[in-house]
């Protein structure tokens, strides 16, 4: 029985249970088609910004960034871009490279630089290894690398700068390095790594391949995350992969940028400022990664500092980023995530999963946290507000980006779903119960009726033994003795038809007025069963005294009294049962006691026991009738009420003893 | 009958009646019969009980139809019920009945029967002469309850007088022996026997006027009607 109640509950919780893992599984399966997908890099995007913000980042000291300016570049109004020439640019590299930097990046397109004297440049480039340059692979707009450079220098000193921009315009990942024709052997690197392959080649550390992940690039034990191409992902996530994107449009080795957390992340200074300084040039230079670009470059490229207030913003700042400075981004966040472990952004479905599923679980727990709707909506407010918190924790902290809207959405909606299951079955649980109580009520009342409806079938036979029956007995003795005449026959059948009319009459009118009587027939009377016992008794005696009884009319001596007793104790009905049994036991004196003289009608209290005493010295008893006779049977109901002891045995000399007696306290 | 003015007893009688007239009516007659005497009237049962418990009184006249409390409708209930708290608080107290519904009185009359002090009945529509003789009664501790029983044949008593008759008739006893053998006090031994004049109706007080001994009386009386074999 106890297992199977187990089972059942089980059951139940597994049928209420379904939801939970159906919404679960709902917020899963849209994530996995992207839905949630911009709304998600949305807060990826406020997390970068609130870390901008509160610049929660030192800025990266070992980038500087510096913006070539007049005289060296010569506006081209024809141009979009400023250009260069060839001459000037190698000049301003030469005064740097003097200064003994780390790296120098030229993020400066061959297009861009114009002159037909390129030799000085050339030579510059091929005097120092730790100078990159650029080139860019666009289908509309290719722009391809200095002419004259040899191949082993295309392959070590030449990165491309594209910059992918997502669907809404925005700035998040990095390509690292891609194969244009699809070919491994024609795989480029992008600007950004060959600068920072560069950095750590000078201290004669070497990027390799990734061991987890053979396709990305790792120093030591630390691999950058990468986002997975179509043809590693199967199935839904092929629309959606891990990161959230359509893994169709990945390709090469692509990262996310973690962004450094602050509003001016690097040294910014123009060539003409730089140049002339020789404090500057060792400042900002030596064993620095330095950054070369165009001044007034354009400002194009969304990212995450769209989201930052522009009041914090520094006013010589706009929002919208340089190419120069992406980059710069990308390589801060690989130098850094290589050498002091700052994280980078990743993320796994595993955790994605489990962040999503405890969630949720704490959203279905708020139903069962209170019942008290107020107060599962408040805890359902602070796990929303938890899951705000941490997820934002771990990407600070760790650099994981954990679902935070698919979680929101599958925690509310549970939330919301199990408090109201847990107050609609609190509704249910309490109309049961009013039913389940009022049943009861029914229940009770019908054994009420039923226990009411033997009890007056009771009194009314008792009524009618006590009362017209002896009436009867006595007339018929009469008859059969011939000592009647017609009209005391006449008396005693009016006697009798009053007492059964009386009876009749009184149980209609103790089904109306509900109180507790004893109907004395033969008198035309009750009495009121609240009153003393001792009362009750004398009543009794008085009432069936007066009878015309054939055992009463030779009576001389009259013994009778009844000792006060608490009657506290005594109900109503066990009353009522003694009075028959006096009513009887003196009726049986009236009918069988012919020619006594002396009755004994006693009722002592004998330390806790009341003792009930009838005795006559009629002319005794018929063993054999006694028995099974109607007075025994009361006398036995009566014994049995008050948990007492009844006997009737015949006196020393002559006639009957009739006795009961019972214990007064135990008797409820 | 009242008392000799020689004698001059002195003590307390208790009126209870919410009827003025009435009370007044009976504040006369035991003015003249009982000079001596303080009345004290109380017209509820509550404040009753209050006179009850502030004097020491020799006599209460109890009517039976009268108010719980003030304000309240008179009922013999009420009058039933005080004679019980008197009975059962002072189970000595002398106690008359002036009521028009003495037979009321038949529920509570295992009570009476067993009541240690003087118990009368009195009907208002007796004469004033006889209403004087059942006090002097009551004052002197004797019963009278005649009127209160209508049984129709034979003598009701208690099962102990018997005792006592025997006990003094059958075996000689005197009064402290049956006490002894009963193991009751000797008083309620003296109490038995005024219930046993009632009983076998003899007026101690007339009957000894007449020059006749008390106990010679019942012996006789008492064989006439079967009490002793």
């Amino acid at each position: 029985m106890k297992q199977q109640a187990r089972r059942e509950r089980v059951l139940d919780r597994l049928k209420i249970g379904i939801w939970g893992f159906g919404i679960i599984a709902a917020v899963l399966g849209a994530r996995s088609l992207g839905v949630f997908q911009s709304l998600e890099f949305m807060v990826l995007d406020q997390y970068l910004a609130f870390r901008n913000q509160f610049l929660i980042e030192a800025p990266d000291s070992t980038i500087t960034i510096v913006e070539i300016d007049a005289p060296y570049v010569e506006s081209a109004p024809d141009l979009d871009d400023d250009t260069i020439q060839a001459e000037q640019l190698a000049k301003v590299l030469q005064k740097i490279l003097a200064a003994k930097p780390s790296v120098v990046g030229t993020d400066i397109v061959a297009e861009n630089i114009i002159g037909d004297n390129k030799a000085p440049l050339l030579d510059v480039i091929s005097n120092n290894q730790n100078l990159i340059t650029v080139e860019r692979y666009d289908e509309i707009d290719p722009s391809p690398p200095l002419e004259g450079l040899s191949s082993e220098q295309i392959e070590r000193q030449v990165g491309f700068n594209q910059i992918l921009i997502d669907k809404d315009g925005f700035v998040r990942r990095a390509l690292l390095g891609f194969s244009p024709t699809s070919k491994p052997e024609d795989f480029k690197l992008s600007f950004a790594f060959q600068v920072v392959s560069q950095y750590f080649d000078n201290k004669d550390q070497e990027l390799a391949n990734g061991i987890k992940d053979k396709d990305t690039v790792r120093l030591d034990t630390v691999e950058i995350p990468r986002i997975p191409r179509d043809n590693e992902v199967s199935g839904l996530s092929k629309l959606a992969n891990v990161y959230g994107y359509n893994s169709k449009r990945i390709y090469g080795i692509q990262t996310l940028i973690n962004y450094r957390g602050n509003v001016e992340p690097f040294e910014v200074i123009t060539a003409s400022q730089l140049l002339n300084s020789q404090e500057y040039l060792k400042e900002l230079v030596s064993d620095k990664i330095v950054l070369l670009s165009l001044e007034d470059s354009p400002r194009k490229f969304s990212s995450a500092r769209n989201k930052i207030s522009k009041s914090i913003l520094p006013d010589s700042k706009i929002v919208l980023m340089t190419g120069v400075e992406i980059q710069s981004h990308t390589i801060s966040q690989m130098i850094q995530g290589f050498e002091s472990r700052r994280p980078f952004i990743n993320t796994s479905r595993t955790a994605q999963y489990v962040f999503i599923v405890v969630f949720s679980g704490l959203g279905i727990s708020c139903g069962y946290f209170s019942t008290r709707i107020i107060n599962s909506l408040i805890t359902l407010i602070l796990i929303v507000s938890l899951g705000i918190c941490l997820s934002y924790f771990v990407f600070i902290a760790a650099g994981l980006w954990v679902p935070l809207v698919a979680t929101l959405v599958s925690t509310t909606a549970n939330g919301l779903i199990y408090i109201n299951y847990t107050q609609s079955k609190k509704r249910w649980e309490r109309l049961i119960f009013q039913l389940d109580s009022s049943l009861e009520k029914e229940r009770h009342l019908s054994k009420k009726l039923e226990f009411e409806r033997q009890k007056t079938i009771d009194h009314i036979f008792d009524s009618i033994h006590n009362g017209p029956l002896q009436t009867l007995a006595s007339l018929l003795r009469k008859t059969r003795d011939d000592n009647i005449g017609m009209p005391d026959i006449c008396l005693c059948l009016e006697d009798l038809n009053r007492e059964i009319r009386y009876i009749g009459d009184s149980v209609k009118e103790d089904a109306a007025t509900k109180t507790d009587n004893l109907d004395v027939s033969y008198k035309a009377t009750k009495f009121d069963l609240s009153s003393p016992l001792q009362e009750l008794f004398q009543d009794v005696y008085d009432a069936m005294l007066s009878r015309e009884l054939i055992g009463f009319s030779d009576l001389k001596i009259k013994a009778m009294s009844f000792d006060p007793v608490e009657t506290d104790n005594l109900s109503n009905d066990i009353k009522r049962k003694l009075c028959r049994f006096l009513e009887e036991s003196l009726g049986n004196v009236g009918k069988h006691a012919v020619g006594a003289t002396r009755l004994t009608v006693t009722g002592k209290v004998k330390e806790n026991l009341y003792e009930l005493t009838i005795s006559d010295n009629g002319p005794g008893l018929d063993t054999d009738k006694v028995a099974t006779g109607k007075g025994t049977l009361i006398g036995k109901e009566a014994a049995r009420l008050t948990r007492g002891k009844y006997t009737r045995e015949k006196n020393k000399l002559k006639g009957v003893c009739c006795r009961l007696i019972f214990p007064l306290t135990t008797t409820t | 009958m009242g008392p000799s003015s020689s004698e001059a007893p002195t003590g307390k009688i208790l009126i209870v009646d919410d009827h003025q007239v009435v009370l007044s009516g009976t504040i006369d007659i035991l003015r003249q019969n009982y000079p001596t005497y303080t009345l004290v009237t109380a017209k509820t049962a509550q404040e009753a009980l209050e006179q009850l418990a502030s004097h020491s009184l020799d006599l209460a006249i109890l009517d039976l139809s009268i108010p719980g409390e003030p304000q309240e409708e008179a009922k013999v209930e009420h009058g039933i019920e005080l004679l019980r708290q008197v009975m059962r608080q002072y189970p000595e107290q002398n106690i008359a009945i002036q009521s028009t519904h003495v037979k009321a009185l038949v529920r509570v009359r295992s009570e009476i029967d067993s009541h240690q002090g003087g118990f009368t009945t009195v009907d208002k529509s007796m004469s004033s002469q006889d209403l004087v003789q059942r006090i002097d009664g009551a004052l002197k501790g004797f019963s009278y309850t005649r009127d209160i029983k209508a049984i129709k044949s034979g003598i009701e008593l208690k099962p102990e007088w018997l005792d006592v008759l025997t006990l003094a008739f059958h075996e000689g006893l005197q009064d402290k022996a049956i006490a002894q053998q009963l193991n009751v006090q000797p008083s309620t031994i003296r109490h038995y026997w005024n219930k046993l004049y009632d009983v076998l109706a003899i007026d101690p007080e007339i009957d000894k006027k007449e020059g006749k001994n008390l106990r010679s009386l019942t012996e006789i009386r008492a064989r006439e009607r079967g009490l002793l074999d």
